[in-house]
């Protein structure tokens, strides 16, 4: 069982390069972060709260304390350099905002996990944080600002990893080296099939509204003709539509 | 053997399950508080479950579980209004027919696989049946007018009822797309604050600007004969888009939309010009609201009325309604935002579906998550945060805090059922002191320096301190109407007595909170008055606290002085230091 | 107290309550004020069902839009 952290890639340096010069890119990055952050911060106080085993809710307490912290550090990075650059601060201003309200609703990270599992994400993904925090460090130069606050949330980070990393050992060390060790891969698996997810979905989407746009294009000119012949947008006050379905029945249809 | 009915609305706004036990509700939570994420409009999954276990049951045991609206007919009034807009409606179109085809039509599968109900369990009420569900059953009324007023339902936007003891009569109804609450929204869009979220701004601008441009806005929304009225489509845009709420026409009639985010000084220059706008907006409001109240008594010939609908959530019309409108008695839903629907909706299916007799639905302001002392104890001790046991003496050491201008969360209880922060999850401090406002704002919520704060007041106390107007008493228990400081009072509190005089009073009576009520006379002893501020227990853009947890984080993240959590006090200085640092 | 976790509803009734909320729509459009646009409805359905059926099927999803 090794435990080795991972390092950034050439790629993601290379593309990190790039994107970063995008313009208003850095604003908009920062403010992603903020997001993610956020996130993150949450799961960690949920796993505070759910953890069974007392001796870790200090632990992801203290972590969840330092992800808030990120995103406030983000957040006013966001906005000083959108203000700076003389950029729109229209989506700045709700970077305290979670957006993913997706149709779902979902647990909490840590109940779907599971304790060991969790422990093996958190060490995975704070180190691909902690990698990616790393890279933009080292494109600040006209920036010290900026490289400064990365260079402190790295330092941060170096502490999530630790601590998570020394938790898998102990365990590993408990005679659960392969429960560990699993536990590690189905973390790499599923961040491998979630992309495979998004990427899904984002095919899915696209197709879709090709489709969504041929209808629109091709079939819908009819209806649309029928619809502006006879819609009234009527204002006013008008009688309430009797229904005669007695209440029980109401109740069951959707219409 | 008790009967249970789960009712929930989703997909929209905020979403939320509110669970009742032979009518009386026993659990209610919009899924924000669970989740975390503000106005969150995903499925109640959570929400839903949390209300089983406080009752101890599981879903099997559940006799309806009610949706709060037909979404077959939301999705009717989607396409036509899409039809009628073409050709320009096509991002339209891609947007929300990828999501309905995808997601909304198929709600009663997902009711199914994430609530885990059974198709034979579910029930669908309407959109505002269910709020209008929510004010009559929750309300004193035997019989009562209802006006439910919001964006859109299904088709209708507006919508008046009369509650007896048949139930609820549709009377007549103003449809999509012309729409009080739409319209609002434009205006909140266009002086540059976050829909459905900052429309309170919008209201707390008004005070500062002067109606000038009411004519301008009766251009975009004209009154009607016999009581409705209706938007001019030319200046909106909400029916033939999802991201624009108004129109090029709209900005060639009022100018520039404010920038989000960008400082405003509503006392001077363009902050002026924008507190006048919304000054209008909030008068003609007032005006639409007291025609259709006009109508709806001269209908129903009543003299009680029951408001929901997001638009009830204005506190400033409330208080013109009940003062020039023609009736005598008030009660607004405090959740009438669409996590109310999910409390309607049961209610509804309770009453009218399953045909069982009005009963006190015990709505009171603590329905949602509890801690035990014992627990709040042990999870402190092992998070290695250091406190005070306070136990016996939490209303004293609170009330020397606030006396000695420190500004405190005050934790207690069971989690606030509605968006106000009702005195168990709050953030209190002196009212008198004359930085409190600023400090507030500034280092706590980052919030607008414009706005006020809220006073909670003893019920003994309030009318020596502010002016409400008669059968106001009961709504601003839960703060949904306003009241007027007492012009010898307001120097004295001006962290919250608004630029007009106003205040959004909060009226504590023992018998509902004692603790709090025992909280605020404390503070009367020590300070001379019995009136604390009091604001909603987050952060800015978090939804407010539900857990010990969030709340010490709270703590941690802005410069409050300390916390109140059950039976402990921590002080700022006895949080751990974060991680490497 | 009896277990509250969900139990999904199997593939069969999964189905089979999405052709319910279907026979309710063309229900709606049939019987309501605007008959002329079942055609649409009807077509849009039937895109609702081919994406309902592709989401269940997520993970091979991308293998299958070539050939649709
Ligand atoms: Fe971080
Ligand atoms: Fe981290
Ligand atoms: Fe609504």
């Amino acid at each position: 069982m090794r435990f080795a952290d991972i390092r950034p890639g050439p790629v993601l340096v290379g593309v990190s390069h790039i994107v970063w010069r995008l313009p208003g890119r850095p604003a908009t990055k920062m403010a992603e972060f903020a997001h993610t952050e956020l996130g993150s911060g949450h799961d960690m106080l949920e796993a505070c709260e759910l953890t069974p085993r007392p001796e870790m809710r200090p632990l992801y307490f203290l972590h969840a304390l330092d992800e808030l912290r990120h995103s406030r550090m983000f957040r006013e990075r966001a906005r000083a350099l959108a203000i700076e650059r003389s950029r729109t601060q229209a989506v700045l201003d709700d970077s305290g905002y979670l957006h993913s309200h997706g149709i779902r609703g979902s647990d909490p990270l840590f109940t779907e996990l599971g304790e060991l599992d969790f422990l093996a994400f958190v060490w995975l993904h704070e180190q691909r944080g902690a990698a990616q925090f790393g890279i933009y460090a080292g494109l600040m130069d006209e920036d010290p600002a900026s490289r400064e606050m990365f260079a402190r949330i790295e330092k941060d980070e170096r502490f999530h990893i630790a601590y998570s990393r020394k938790e898998l050992e102990r365990l590993a060390a408990q005679g659960q080296a392969s429960a560990v060790s699993a536990a590690v891969w189905r973390i790499r698996w599923r961040r491998f099939k979630q992309g495979w997810l998004r990427f899904s979905r984002l095919i899915g989407d696209t197709m879709a509204k090709l489709w969504l746009t041929v209808i629109y294009v091709v079939g819908i000119t009819p209806f649309a003709l029928i619809a502006k012949l006879t819609e009234r947008e009527q204002g006013g006050l008008v009688p309430a539509e009797v229904d005669d379905r007695p209440a029980a029945q109401r109740a069951l249809e959707q219409l | 053997m008790s009967r249970y009915v789960l009712g929930v609305s989703a997909l929209y706004h905020e979403s939320a399950a509110v669970l009742l036990r032979d009518g009386v509700v026993v659990a209610a939570s919009s899924e924000e508080r669970f989740s975390r994420q503000k106005q969150d409009s995903a499925l109640p999954v959570r929400a839903s479950r949390w209300c089983l276990e406080q009752a101890g049951i599981s879903m099997a045991d559940v006799e309806a579980v009610v949706y709060y609206e037909k979404p077959l007919r939301k999705f009717e009034r989607i396409l036509v209004s899409q039809l009628t807009g073409f050709p320009s409606t096509l991002p339209a179109f891609q947007r929300t027919a990828l999501t309905w085809l995808t997601d909304k039509l198929w709600v009663r599968n997902a009711l199914c696989k994430e609530l885990g109900a059974r198709p034979s369990q579910l029930m669908f009420s309407e959109h505002h049946l269910s709020h209008a569900a929510s004010a009559f059953y929750c309300s004193p009324f035997e019989r009562a007018a209802v006006l439910t007023v919001d964006g859109v339902g299904e088709w209708a936007t507006t919508s008046l009822w009369q509650g007896d003891e048949h139930g609820l009569k549709p009377l007549s109804e103003v449809r999509f797309p012309h729409s009080l609450g739409l319209t609002y929204s434009a205006f909140t869009a266009f002086l540059g604050f976050r829909v459905n979220n900052g429309e309170y701004k919008v209201m707390g601008l008004a005070s500062y600007g002067e109606p000038r441009h009411v004519d301008k806005v009766e251009k975009v929304l004209q009154g009607v004969d016999g009581g409705g009225f209706q938007n001019d489509t030319r200046y909106v845009a909400w029916h033939k888009s999802t991201v624009r709420s108004y129109s090029g026409a709209f900005e060639q009639l009022f100018g520039a939309p404010r920038q989000p985010g960008t400082p405003l000084d509503p006392r001077q220059g363009e902050g002026k010009h924008y507190a006048d706008i919304a000054a209008s907006v909030q008068v003609v409001l007032e005006e639409r609201l007291l025609a259709l109240a006009e109508r709806l008594h001269a209908d129903t010939g009543l003299d009680a009325l029951c408001m929901a609908g997001g638009v009830a959530l204005n506190v400033v019309a409330n208080r013109r309604l009940l003062r020039d409108g023609p009736f005598a008695h008030l009660y607004v839903q405090p959740a009438s935002g669409d996590a109310g629907g999910a409390l309607g909706a049961a209610q509804w299916a309770w009453h009218e579906v399953l045909g069982q007799p009005r009963v006190d639905p015990g709505l009171t302001p603590g329905l949602g998550r509890d801690w035990p002392d014992d627990r709040v104890r042990t999870l402190l001790d092992e998070l290695n945060v250091r406190f005070d046991d306070v136990a016996d003496d939490r209303i004293e050491r609170a009330a020397d805090d606030i006396a000695a201008g420190k500004v405190i969360g005050w934790f207690q209880g069971r989690c606030e059922w509605g968006p106000r922060a009702l005195g168990h999850r709050s953030i209190l401090a002196d009212p008198s002191r004359p930085d409190m406002q600023d400090r507030v704002n500034k280092v706590i919520k980052l919030r607008e320096p414009f706005r006020p704060f809220a006073p909670s007041v003893t019920a003994e106390a309030a009318d020596t301190y502010f002016d409400v107007p008669p059968g106001g008493e009961g709504p601003a228990e839960w703060m949904t109407i306003i009241g007027d400081t007492r012009e010898e009072h307001r120097e004295a509190m001006p962290a919250i007595t608004h630029v007009d005089g106003t205040a959004r009073l909060h009226r504590v009576r023992r018998e509902v909170n004692p603790r709090y009520h025992a909280l605020i006379e404390a503070v009367g002893a020590r300070t001379g008055r019995p009136v604390v501020l009091n604001t909603s227990f987050n952060l800015k853009g978090d939804p407010i606290v539900s857990s010990p947890v969030h709340a010490l984080s709270t703590l941690q993240s802005c410069e409050m002085d300390a916390v109140y959590l059950g039976p402990c006090r921590v002080a700022r200085g006895q949080l751990p230091r974060g991680g490497a640092s | 107290m009896s277990d509250p976790t969900p139990t999904p509803p199997g593939r069969v009734e999964d189905v089979g309550m999405r052709l319910g909320t279907l026979g309710q729509l063309l229900r709606l459009f049939g019987r309501g004020k605007r008959p002329w646009l079942l055609p649409l409805v009807l077509l849009l359905s039937v895109l609702g069902l081919v994406l309902a059926g592709l989401q269940a099927v997520q993970y091979v999803a991308p293998f299958i839009y070539p050939l649709l």
